[in-house]
C-alpha cells in the first residue's frame, strides 16, 4: 500500500506543478469568474441608466392605464431596463420623431385610436435592440390595457372582467416529499448539473489517466517499474494520483463559481436546503466511485496498447461508452422511477449518475441504494486489477514481441553464416 | 545462500526462448552471461526478476522462489534504458529507490548522494534526465538500479553505449559493490570485460546452457591450447602431429592450436631441433576464441 500511495504522489506532484497545468487552471479560473462579473457589471450599468420613452396617446385613453398596468406588473418581475414613460402631446410628434431618428431620445410610443376597436400602437426607434427590449417591456401591459377596454365595450361585469384578465394558477405537487412543489424546479437543475459534472469530469480527465498509463511505456521507464512493484500497484496508484489532479482541477474552478452563481438561485438552494444529508453523502460518494470507475476503464484500454499512435483506435469505442452513460442518465432524468432507470441505476457504468437522479427526483428503496453502491465498488476494483494485470501482460507481450523478432531475425541469421562458411570451406 | 534455476522453460508462441536451463549463481559471484543476441539472456534475466514467469522450472533466491522474495533484494539495469524524462535527477532516484526499498527519505537520499559523488554526477542533481548526455543518463540508470542496496544486482548489457572512460568508472563501481559483498550477474558482448569482471561465466547458446563455470573452466572448455612461435625455419613436422595445426603465419610468428592431450614442450623441442626459436609461447583460449568456437559450431 504504500507503494501506491508513492506512485500516486508522484502522479499528482509532477502534474499539479507542472507550469502549464497552474497556467490553465488559473486562466480558466479568471474566465469562469470573470467572465461573469463583466457580464453582470455591463448589465448592472445599463439597467441604471433610465430610458426616456415618449409617449404620444393621440386617443388619449390609453397612455395612464397603461403606467398603472406596469406600476402594478413591476412588484413581481425584474425589469430589463429602466424605462421612463414620458407623455408627449400629439402636436410634437413631428420633432420628437426626428430627435428619435439622430439617436437623441431612445424611442417614442404612438398610440392611435379612439376605443380597443381601431386601436393601434407604434414603436419608434433608431436602434434594432432598443426596439426588442421595448417590445418585450411593454408588450404585456398594452395588450392588457388594450383587451380591458374591448371586454368593457361588451359591458361585461368587472368581476367576470377580473376573471378573464387573471392569469391561470397551476399548482404542482411533488408527492413524497413533504416540502412540495416549490422546490422540484432547483431539484431537476441539481440532477441536471450533477450529470454534466460528472461527465465532463470523466472527459475532461479520464483521457489523462490514459496517457499516464502509457507514459511508462513510451518512455521505457516501464521495465524498471514492474521488477520494482507490481503492475496492479502502478496502475492503482496512478489511477488515484491522476484522478485527484482532476478533482483538485474541479475543486478549484467549481467553488469559486459555485458561490458566485448561488446567489441569485432562490430556487437551487431552497432544493438543496430540502435535501437530507445522506444524499449529499452519497453524491460524494457515487461522484467519486463514478468518476475512478470510469479513469480505471481508460487506464484499462491504455494498458492494451505500447504506442500512443494506437491510442486514437481504441479511443472511440471508450468515447461511446461515456456518451452511452450520459444519455441513460438523461432518460432516467425523465422518468426516475421506470424500468429502465431502476436497471440502470444497479448497473455499474450507469448507477453513478442514475441512482443521484432516482435519489434527488425519485426515492428509490435503501436496498437498491446499497446494492448499486456494492456493485459499483466491487466493478471498480474489478477493473483496476483487470487493468493491472492487462499491464503486466502488456509489458510480457511488447517484450516478447520484441524477443520473438529478433529471435527469429538472429536464428535465420546464424542459419545463413552457416551456409556461407561452408560453401567458403 | 545462491540464486538458483532449475530446469527452467519459457516458450512464446512456437519460439522456445529457454530451454530447460539449470544454473547457479552463489552469493558474492560476479557472473557473466554471455550469448549472442537472441540467445535467450534478456528472458532469463526477466525471469529471475519475476517480470516473466517460467512455463516449467523453479527459480530461488536463498532457497525462496523469486515471486516471493522481497522486491527490495533486487536491482535491475534492464537493456532497454528509460526514465522519466522530465523529472530532476535527484527526485526521480528517491522515487526509484523508495519503490524499490523500504528506506527512510533520509537513509536513500545518503546512499543516492554518495552515488552520485562516485560517478560524478552531483552537478546535475537538478537536472532533468532528458537535458543529460546519453551516457551521464545511463549512469543515473545504474545508480537507480543499485542505490537501495540491493543484494542482488542484475545489469543486461551495462556497457553498451558508453565512452571509454566512463566504462572504466562503471567497471570500478562494479568490482566496488563486489567488494561490499553484492551479488552480481551480468549480461555483455564485451568478452574482454566479461573476462576481466567476472569470476564465474555462463555461455547461452540458442536457448540453452553451452557452459558454464569458472572463467578458468570456461577457457578450457574447448579443451585446446594456443602455442605462439617465432622462428625463421619451416614448420613442417606440425603437419604429421595429430592433434596440432597452423592457424596463422604472419612473417616469422606462427600460431598453432593444439589439443589436450599434446605437450606444447614436444613442439618447442621439435621446433629447437629445425634451428633457432626466439620466441615460444603457450596460451589459453581466450574467452571470445571459446565463444566464437561454441557459436560457430
Amino acid at each position: 500500500m504504500n507503494k501506491v500511495f508513492t506512485i500516486a504522489w508522484r502522479e499528482y506532484r509532477v502534474r499539479v506543478t507542472s507550469p502549464l497545468y497552474v497556467a490553465l487552471t488559473l486562466v480558466m479560473v479568471a474566465l469562469l469568474v470573470g467572465v461573469p462579473i463583466l457580464v453582470s457589471m455591463v448589465v448592472a450599468s445599463d439597467a441604471l441608466e433610465p430610458v426616456d420613452l415618449y409617449v404620444v396617446d393621440k386617443g388619449g385613453w390609453v397612455s395612464s392605464q397603461l403606467q398603472e398596468q406596469r406600476n402594478s406588473a413591476k412588484a413581481d418581475q425584474v425589469p430589463l431596463l429602466n424605462l421612463r414613460l414620458r407623455e408627449a402631446s400629439p402636436v410634437r410628434f413631428e420633432t420628437l420623431l426626428k430627435q428619435a431618428e439622430v439617436g437623441e431620445i431612445a424611442g417614442i410610443l404612438l398610440l392611435e385610436g379612439q376605443g380597443a376597436e381601431d386601436f393601434s400602437a407604434t414603436f419608434f426607434s433608431s436602434s434594432a435592440v432598443s426596439l426588442a427590449q421595448l417590445k418585450a417591456e411593454l408588450q404585456q401591459p398594452l395588450n392588457q390595457v388594450v383587451r380591458r377596454a374591448a371586454l368593457a365595450e361588451h359591458n361585461l361585469e368587472p368581476a367576470a372582467l377580473q376573471q378573464f384578465l387573471s392569469p391561470l394558477q397551476v399548482h404542482y405537487t411533488h408527492l413524497g416529499r413533504s416540502d412540495g412543489a416549490e422546490k422540484s424546479n432547483g431539484l431537476v437543475f441539481i440532477a441536471g448539473v450533477f450529470n454534466l459534472l460528472m461527465y465532463s469530469a470523466i472527459l475532461l480527465y479520464a483521457s489523462m489517466t490514459f496517457q499516464g498509463v502509457l507514459e511508462e511505456k513510451s518512455s521505457r521507464v516501464m521495465e524498471v517499474m514492474v521488477a520494482a512493484v507490481k503492475p496492479v500497484y502502478l496502475i492503482t496508484g496512478k489511477i488515484i494520483g491522476i484522478g485527484c489532479v482532476g478533482l483538485t482541477q474541479m475543486a478549484i474552478w467549481v467553488l469559486p463559481y459555485a458561490v458566485l452563481i448561488s446567489l441569485p438561485l432562490g430556487q437551487v438552494t431552497d432544493a438543496l436546503n430540502s435535501l437530507e444529508w445522506y444524499v449529499f453523502a452519497l453524491m460524494f460518494t457515487y461522484f467519486l466511485l463514478g468518476y475512478f470507475l470510469y479513469s480505471s476503464i481508460y487506464a484499462a484500454v491504455a494498458s492494451t496498447i505500447s504506442r500512443i499512435e494506437d491510442s486514437q483506435a481504441v479511443m472511440a469505442p471508450l468515447t461511446i461508452t461515456v456518451l452511452l452513460g450520459y444519455m441513460v442518465a438523461l432518460f432516467a432524468f425523465f422518468n426516475p422511477e421506470g424500468d429502465m432507470a431502476t436497471a440502470a441505476s444497479i448497473f455499474p457504468l450507469f448507477s453513478p449518475t442514475v441512482m443521484l437522479m432516482r435519489l434527488i427526483l425519485g426515492d428509490p428503496p435503501t436496498w437498491q441504494i446499497a446494492l448499486s453502491l456494492l456493485f459499483l465498488l466491487i466493478a471498480t476494483l474489478l477493473v483496476v486489477w483487470a487493468s493491472g494485470w492487462i499491464y503486466g501482460k502488456g509489458v510480457l507481450r511488447y517484450g516478447a514481441r520484441l524477443r520473438l523478432r529478433s529471435l527469429l531475425a538472429s536464428s535465420e541469421g546464424n542459419a545463413a553464416d552457416g551456409k556461407q562458411v561452408r560453401i567458403e570451406s | 545462500m545462491k540464486l538458483e534455476l532449475t530446469s527452467i522453460t519459457k516458450r512464446f508462441g512456437r519460439v522456445t526462448a529457454v530451454d530447460d536451463i539449470s544454473l547457479q549463481v552463489h552469493a558474492g559471484d560476479v557472473f557473466g552471461f554471455m550469448g549472442s543476441n537472441g540467445a535467450g539472456k534478456t528472458t532469463m534475466i526477466r525471469m529471475i526478476l519475476n517480470i516473466l514467469q517460467p512455463d516449467s522450472g523453479v527459480i530461488c533466491w536463498k532457497g525462496q522462489n523469486v515471486h516471493l522474495v522481497d522486491r527490495s533484494c533486487f536491482g535491475y539495469l534492464p537493456e532497454e534504458r528509460g526514465l522519466y524524462p522530465k523529472m530532476p535527477v535527484m527526485d526521480q532516484l528517491l522515487y526509484l529507490t523508495q519503490l524499490h526499498g523500504n528506506h527512510r527519505p533520509k537513509d536513500a537520499k545518503k546512499h543516492i548522494e554518495q552515488w552520485l559523488q562516485r560517478l560524478d554526477l552531483v552537478a546535475h542533481k537538478r537536472t532533468p534526465v532528458e537535458k543529460l548526455s546519453k551516457g551521464n543518463q545511463q549512469k543515473v540508470q545504474f545508480i537507480a538500479a543499485v542505490a537501495h542496496r540491493p543484494e542482488l544486482v542484475i545489469l543486461d548489457e551495462p556497457f553498451s553505449g558508453l565512452d571509454p572512460v566512463n566504462v572504466q568508472v562503471l567497471q570500478q563501481s562494479l568490482s566496488y559493490l563486489s567488494e561490499q559483498g553484492t551479488t552480481l550477474i551480468f549480461s555483455s558482448h564485451r568478452l574482454e570485460q566479461v573476462e576481466h569482471l567476472c569470476n564465474r561465466v555462463a555461455l547461452i547458446h540458442r536457448a540453452r546452457i553451452a557452459l558454464q563455470g569458472s572463467i578458468q573452466e570456461a577457457k578450457q572448455w574447448a579443451g585446446v591450447k594456443t602455442v605462439r612461435l617465432a622462428t625463421p625455419n619451416p614448420l613442417d613436422f606440425v603437419e604429421s602431429l595429430p592433434g596440432a595445426s597452423i592457424q596463422d603465419r604472419v612473417g616469422e610468428m606462427t600460431e598453432l592450436q593444439i589439443q589436450k592431450g599434446l605437450n606444447p614442450q614436444d613442439i618447442l623441442r621439435m621446433a629447437l631441433q629445425q634451428g633457432q626459436v626466439m620466441h615460444f609461447e603457450v596460451c589459453e583460449l581466450s574467452l571470445e576464441d571459446v565463444y566464437l568456437k561454441v557459436v560457430g559450431e
